[in-house]
């Protein structure tokens, strides 16, 4: 589903982003693990083109990234850190507009069961988006990406600020969605979390990955060590 | 993505209040705006009405008199006052030289709290003793009235900006933008549409406001006038949410955005305008009035000197008056009408001097006009409404010029030795104010409108380099 | 503690990209006014003196002439320039400049500059007053509407008070802050003012004492102006909407206001059109005495009156010439007339201005308005007593005149002429500004309004950053 082929991003001197090959297929969770800086959420701004690459090139579906971004972003959804939605509008009424914009018209029941899928409250759902937690902006967020059918999940630091059972159920949100097929890539500091749900992760520093392995391969305190190494050395 | 937009974009407005505290602002400024255009033209009507009634009760007095006097009959009037020679009809009974103000004229107050749209010239006067001014309090007129030229030009834009200025920075600095950005569509189109959808709705409350208010004050919509002040309205709105959306686009922070569509404003309507005024001005300078109070004592003085010669120059210029009767008599009135003649002809070029400057401050500013929306907005509703400086300039014109005719139509009388009989009353010359042509509106509207698209452009443009820097979507 | 937060607080200021930029266009707007305006008034002023001398010369040489074609023939008086017109030139450009004394009617000012110019001069000038009374607010605007929200903004709101500094001090600390560049632009503006006028030749006007009070006015003004987009920026969430809110204060006072005082003003109090005031003048005249007029019933009334009391048969047994008297009585008469319709005009006048007094309390412009232009002798009040005094000075004239006719002529005598020499002997006429304790006393409800503005926002300001 993602594909990127020695994707750089330099700021001046400074080298954001180095040489990145990733290549992630549906029903994959790739886990970026890193420390502030590493180069995270640029791979992740650079899939959205929200700021364009230096040199490399980047496809989703197989249609670049940088040439055509309007006609990736039909196939992808994004739950940036700090999900923000119209505080004056309604659940339903959040999830009718984004799904909108972006082409799909949809009917009531539908989106109930969207926002049901998502696993948000029956009686949330014509409730202003104003009241929400962040988990429950959260969910609303994974069912405006099941409403538009997204074969491709970008999530920035999802799960940081929520509490234990929230972040737990996100978790299981996401295994369901790579059940489906989808292809996610999460960019967190949660090892835990990503050792419970990744297929793939990778750790990042200084804009390069350093070591990338399947999930299965190692316990969680292998991986932990891993991770300690790779920031001290 | 329109449909969407359309809907959504009307229940946040509604829900966050925006769409009812516009309408009601708009309307209650808007109504008080008319409301008191429409005074001062009410006033002025009443006024010249008076006058047409007054110069009606006058003549019928004097064909009154004139009847008596022609079958015979003693009149107790004195007979410095009976009306059967020119000069006492000419001193006493003058006409109405009146403008009515035009079915628009509450649309803009103008001049017409500086300068008198009714005079009555009487024979003696002449062009320098003829008063146009109005009366009218001067704090009234330093802080100007709350007319609707007033609220379209300088509250309506501070209305769309506030209803504009953070489209894009408040979903960037919520956060909502990301998710946004993350969707099929791109970004400016969006905002473009939002700023459309705001446009409209703003058209739609604007048309309606401005109906109301006509309505109430009991103007009538139903005239040309009204449609193109509908469209200075409509343009000059589109003309500040063109700028607005290119702020928007250069992707500043809220307070940024505000502060230079702020300073924008400051701009277009304080300074631009005062400074262009200020320059007209000391390009085209008033000569010291006071230094023409002097010129022409000194002038009558002189003239009062050789009041014997005056005579028989003026006789001379207007060899047409000499009748065969002979000069032995020439009375009190010939030669006062033969000297004030001379001093006008002395004093003309000094006099036309006041109106050659003006004329050139107008056309200096008419030049510079494009410098400024609005410049152009306020010169076409003073157009409109007939009150500008050019339409007073005109009806001083034309009050001069008849005020002239008038005194001649009886000089000529008072030289041929005839009284004033009844049927010279049908033969007395009548004022009736021919108003400036209006044309060329939809032409400045149409240049007003390609300058909102280039603005619009430009925005488009700036913001595609930002996507390109990468700085448009995401915090700096 | 304070002095630090000061420091962190201008520090802030001048490094920011936008006051830099605004600071630097007032001042080169105030320097263009200036500029612009001393050499107006220098040469107005030089005008004035060659105009009075002028006039008064076609009046001293008129030579053999009968008195009362004299008065006729009239005179001119000029109005003179305030100094401090230089700073504000309240209603000056509306009004007239010179009037013309004529016997039997009393003459409005004539030729106002503001009849002169497009309309486009009502959109503003660029003179000191644009820039002391409009511009100099939104600076402070533009300096002070983040002073609080910047703080909420970057979270250091928080950490300001775990160091322990109080809010009362944090508040003075930025209301001097953002108070001193207005402080300085403002003494450096007056300083000039000061020094350009009192260095130009015949400035009798100026006085350091006016300048001074404009001066306190002024700051006043400002002090107000930062206290409230301080409280605003104390309850604001968001730097734009501090911004947003200032804004609507400063066009809500300085032009909303204004307008909607002047127009409620007039349909209240409405003035007269000048035909009605005419017309009415012209009615009340002809009920009574004229000088050319010995036939009318009032004539004749005065004329047995007269007899009676001197003891004699005919008018021309009396020991002065009475159509001199009759002259001098009937202008007696019109200038009561005048009197009358002027005083009528007057009340209305005064009532406008209770109309703005009561608007003051939603506006710190308005007070300030009247109070500036009130000091700097431009007001409508000044205008008026220069009327008056030119009013004084024609009846005065007239007496002159018939009281010379009706000593020196006889009865019947028609070619009356009075000497060339006599002309000179009518006192020159003179005008004095009012002294500064009278138009203070006159504007103390201005005074109290713009002390109340200081010091209930002073109250608002601080009650309000008690608790942020």
């Amino acid at each position: 589903m993602i594909v990127t082929n020695n994707l750089t991003k330099k700021y001046g001197d400074f080298t954001a982003l180095n040489n990145l090959n990733l290549n992630i297929k549906s029903g994959e969770i790739y886990c970026l693990l890193g420390a502030n800086g590493a180069g995270k959420s640029t791979t992740i701004n650079l899939l959205l083109n929200f700021i364009q690459p230096t040199s490399g090139t980047a496809l989703i579906n197989n249609i670049n990234v940088i040439k055509q971004p309007l006609e990736t972003k039909k196939y992808l959804a994004y739950i940036p850190e700090n999900l923000m939605l119209y505080p004056t509008l309604t659940a339903l009424e959040n999830l009718d507009y984004f799904s909108g914009i972006a082409g799909k018209t949809l009917d009531k029941n539908a989106m109930e069961t969207f926002l049901q899928e998502a696993g948000l409250q029956q009686d949330a759902f014509n409730k202003k988006i104003k009241a929400f937690s962040k988990g429950m902006r959260q969910k609303v967020g994974i069912a405006i990406a099941l409403a538009k059918d997204a074969k491709l999940l970008l999530l920035d630091e999802p799960t940081s600020g929520l509490d234990p059972k929230a972040s737990n159920e996100f978790g299981a949100l996401l295994k369901n969605l790579k059940q489906k097929g989808v292809a996610i890539l999460m960019a967190t500091h949660d090892i835990f979390r990503a050792k419970e749900i990744a297929t793939h992760i990778g750790i990042m520093k200084n804009g390069v990955i350093q070591h990338q392995f399947e999930a299965n391969q190692l316990s969680l305190a292998e991986l932990e060590k891993h991770y300690l190494e790779t920031m001290n050395y | 993505m329109f449909s969407y937009n359309f809907t959504y974009e009307l229940k946040l407005l509604i829900r966050n209040r925006w769409l009812p505290i516009l309408s009601l602002l708009l309307l209650i400024s808007f109504a008080f705006a008319t409301y008191n255009g429409n005074y001062r033209t009410q006033k002025r009507i009443k006024q010249i009405a008076s006058i047409e009634a007054k110069v009606l009760e006058s003549d019928a007095n004097m064909l009154k008199l004139l009847d008596s006097v022609e079958k015979g009959m003693e009149v107790k009037t004195s007979s410095r006052r009976i009306p059967n020679t020119p000069m006492a009809v000419g001193y006493q009974h003058p006409r109405a030289v009146t403008m009515h103000p035009n079915g628009m004229s509450a649309i803009a107050i103008g001049q017409s709290d500086i300068f008198s749209d009714a005079i009555m010239p009487v024979t003696i006067d002449d062009d320098f003793g003829i008063d146009f001014t109005e009366m009218t309090s001067s704090v009234q007129l330093l802080f100007g009235s709350f007319d609707l030229t007033f609220v379209i030009i300088y509250l309506l834009p501070l209305l769309i900006i506030a209803f504009s200025y953070n489209i894009l920075s408040a979903e960037k600095e919520r956060g909502a933008l990301r998710l946004l950005a993350s969707q099929p569509v791109s970004i400016y189109k969006w905002i473009f549409q939002k700023m459309v959808l705001r446009f409209f709705w703003l058209s739609i409350i604007t048309i309606i406001a401005l109906i109301l208010s006509f309505v109430i004050s009991g103007i009538s919509i139903f005239q040309t006038q009204f449609i193109w002040l509908i469209g200075l309205t409509l343009v000059y709105s589109l003309f500040w949410f063109s700028l607005s959306f290119l702020i928007n686009l250069t992707g500043s922070s809220s307070a940024k955005s505000a502060a230079y569509l702020i300073g924008l404003w400051v701009f277009f309507v304080l300074l631009v305008p005062s400074a262009i005024s200020q320059i007209a001005h000391n390009i085209y300078p008033t000569p010291s009035r006071n230094k023409m109070v002097n010129t022409i004592r000194t002038l009558k003085v002189d003239v009062s000197k050789k009041q014997d010669k005056v005579l028989d120059h003026y006789l001379r210029d207007h060899p047409e008056l000499v009748t065969e009767k002979g000069n032995e008599n020439y009375s009190f009135w010939h030669k006062y009408m033969a000297s004030m003649d001379m001093v006008e002809q002395e004093i003309n070029p000094l006099f036309s001097l006041y109106d050659e400057q003006l004329k050139g401050q107008q056309a200096y500013v008419n030049k510079w006009i494009w410098l400024s929306p609005s410049l152009v907005i306020n010169k076409e509703m003073n157009r409109i409404s007939g009150n500008s400086t050019t339409d007073y300039q005109n009806f001083k014109t034309q009050a001069l010029a008849f005020s002239k005719h008038w005194r001649n139509h009886l000089i000529f009388m008072l030289y041929s030795q005839q009284p004033f009989t009844t049927k010279d009353y049908d033969t007395l010359p009548k004022f009736t104010y021919k108003p400036l042509e209006l044309n060329g509106i939809g032409k400045h509207l149409a240049i007003e409108f390609i300058c909102c698209i280039l603005i619009g452009i430009s925005g488009v443009y700036l913001f595609k380099k930002r996507l390109q820097q990468g700085v448009a979507i995401l915090n700096n | 503690m304070i002095r630090k937060t000061i420091i962190k607080e201008l520090k802030e200021i001048f490094r920011d990209g936008r006051f830099k930029f605004s600071a630097l266009l007032v001042i080169v707007l105030i320097s263009v006014a200036i500029v612009i305006g001393s050499s107006q008034y220098k040469s107005t002023s030089k005008q004035y003196d060659i105009s009075q001398n002028s006039e008064r010369e076609v009046w001293d040489n008129q030579g053999e002439k009968n008195p009362h074609s004299a008065a006729h023939f009239g005179t001119y008086v000029f109005k003179p320039k305030n100094a401090l017109a230089l700073l504000d030139q309240g209603v000056d450009k509306f009004e007239g400049i010179s009037i013309f004394l004529e016997a039997h009617s009393r003459n409005e000012a004539q030729y106002s500059a503001a009849g002169d110019q497009t309309e486009l001069s009502r959109f503003g000038e660029l003179s000191p007053e644009f820039i002391l009374l409009f511009v100099i607010p939104l600076l402070i605007i533009i300096i002070g509407y983040n002073s609080f929200t910047k703080e909420k903004e970057g979270g250091t709101d928080v950490l300001l008070k775990s160091q322990g500094i109080s809010n009362l001090k944090l508040t003075i600390a930025k209301l001097i802050a953002v108070y001193s560049p207005v402080f300085i632009i403002c003494t450096a503006l007056f300083l000039t003012a000061g020094i350009i006028l009192s260095s130009l030749a015949n400035y009798g006007s100026f006085s350091w004492s006016k300048l001074l009070s404009l001066y306190t006015t002024y700051l006043l003004y400002y002090l107000v102006f930062t206290q409230i987009v301080l409280l605003i920026s104390a309850l604001a969430k968001r730097s734009g909407i501090a911004l947003v809110s200032a804004l609507s204060f400063w066009i809500l006072s300085c032009f909303i206001a204004p307008k909607v005082a002047a127009n409620i003003a007039e349909v209240k109090y409405p003035y007269p059109t000048k035909q009605e005031f005419t017309n009415n003048l012209e009615d009340a005249k002809k009920g009574g005495l004229s000088g050319h007029n010995p036939w009318s019933k009032e004539a004749k009334d005065l004329e047995d009156k007269l007899l009676k009391e001197h003891n004699v048969n005919h008018i021309s047994e009396l020991p002065f010439n009475f159509s001199g008297y009759i002259m001098q009585k009937g202008e007696e008469h019109e200038a009561e007339v005048y009197f009358k319709a002027y005083s009528k005009l007057k009340e209305q006048f005064s009532n406008q201005t209770n109309t703005y007094k009561t608007m003051a309390f939603i506006s710190p412009f308005l007070p300030t308005r009247f109070l500036s232009m009130g000091i700097a002798g431009t007001d409508y009040e000044s205008h008026m007593s220069f009327a008056e005094a030119a009013e004084d000075y024609r009846i005065q004239t007239q007496k002159f005149l018939n009281d010379n006719n009706m000593n020196n002529s006889k009865y019947g005598e028609r070619g009356y002429k009075a000497d060339a020499d006599f002309w000179k002997t009518l006192p020159k006429f003179s005008y004095a500004s009012s002294s500064l304790d009278a138009i203070l006393q006159l504007q103390k409800t201005n005074i109290v309004a713009l002390m109340l503005w200081t010091l209930i926002s002073a109250l608002l300001l601080f009650i309000s950053t008690k608790k942020i």
